[in-house]
């Protein structure tokens, strides 16, 4: 009989060793999945729609800057002028599709951006001072967002005519928050 | 044991599948821009010459009044002799992007012709053709300038100039 019942209670020793290994793997799992860490969300995505573009400029014996707003607005400072005859003046557009109401990181170039004169290859311009909207963090409300980028050209006294372009551009880098 | 050992195994499988990592996302844009022909202007003749004149020592002065087209006029007690000098409007060539538009920029005060000594006369009203805008339909324009010369009466024979203050300034639109 000892022997019987100590079988018993072993067999229900483990029983209870199982529901316990059950219940807390229930308990660590129901607690990662309401921290929202372990749900199968959408990757996020990002897809350029738009380059940048600054246009037509004019240039005198005084350098200056363009800057290109994300809203398209264009001014300029120093020497520089926008001529009636704008050309194609286009902020950078990019869509970022992801999880639904998530919020994700912008990251815009720090550093310089060269432009390079197309025909004479000799002749450069920088960009920088990159801006977007959203403004450093965006939210995924439907599932999609749209980023757009402006940035600030600087422009050299006698900078000599030519189309200028980078035909590496620029990185934006978005994020999961 | 079996049992609890495969529960393990399906409970780290799970975990595992449960377990994604998302790497941050990034895509690129080119940038570029047109810098355009700057524009230029240029005089392109001796300048604004208001020729010979001649004014009553008594009575008053009066102007001459040179177009942009080169034709003088005088007023009051100006008169213009036979022997008329060279006169002619000032003329400027402007280059710069074709088909652009630029803005003419004229003196708007009177600047000071001077003998060489203390004798002045005034030129003020500078005009242009075209007037405020031209454009640059083939990359090049020519603008033409006039203004109006005031004679003081009596005013001391002699030949009278200016070499800098007759500063058109164009700029693209």
């Amino acid at each position: 009989l000892n022997g019987i019942l100590s079988i018993k209670i072993t067999k229900s020793l483990r029983k209870e060793k199982m529901m316990l290994v059950l219940a807390l793997y229930f308990c660590f799992s129901y607690s990662l999945w309401a921290q929202g860490d372990l749900i199968p969300i959408k990757p996020l995505s990002i897809v350029k729609n738009i380059d940048l573009n600054f246009g037509n400029i004019a240039v005198s014996s005084a350098g200056g800057t363009v800057i290109l707003a994300p809203n398209g607005t264009r001014t300029s400072t120093g020497g520089v002028t926008l001529p009636a005859i704008a050309g194609s003046t286009t902020t950078a557009k990019f869509t970022v599709t992801g999880e639904n109401y998530l919020t994700y990181t912008i990251l815009l170039p720090t550093s310089d951006l060269i432009l390079t004169e197309t025909i004479g290859a000799s002749e450069t311009m920088t960009v920088n001072a990159f801006t977007s909207t959203p403004n450093t963090t965006g939210v995924l409300t439907t599932g999609t967002a749209v980023i757009l980028v402006g940035a600030s050209l600087n422009v050299t006294a006698l900078q000599p005519k030519g189309l200028y372009t980078n035909s590496n551009g620029f990185e934006v880098i978005v994020n999961y928050n | 044991m079996r049992k609890i050992n495969s529960i393990i195994a399906i409970i780290a499988v799970s975990m595992a599948v449960s377990t994604t990592a998302f790497a941050q996302e990034s895509a690129t844009a080119t940038s570029s821009s047109t810098v355009v022909t700057p524009i230029s202007i240029t005089s392109s003749n001796a300048g604004l010459l208001f020729g010979n004149i001649a004014v009553k020592s008594t009575g008053g002065g009066g102007t001459v009044i040179l177009g942009t087209d080169g034709v003088r006029a005088s007023t009051a007690g100006v008169t213009l002799p036979a022997t008329a000098g060279t006169f002619n409007e000032a003329t400027f060539t402007v280059g710069g992007e074709a088909d652009y538009t630029y803005a003419i920029t004229l003196p708007t005060a009177s600047f000071d012709l001077t003998d060489g000594g203390t004798n002045t006369m005034a030129v003020s009203d500078a005009v242009s053709a075209p007037a405020s805008t031209g454009t640059l339909a083939t990359g090049s324009d020519e603008i033409s300038v006039g203004a109006t010369l005031t004679v003081a009466s009596a005013q001391v024979a002699g030949t009278y100039t200016n070499t800098t203050d007759l500063i058109v300034t164009v700029n693209y639109n």
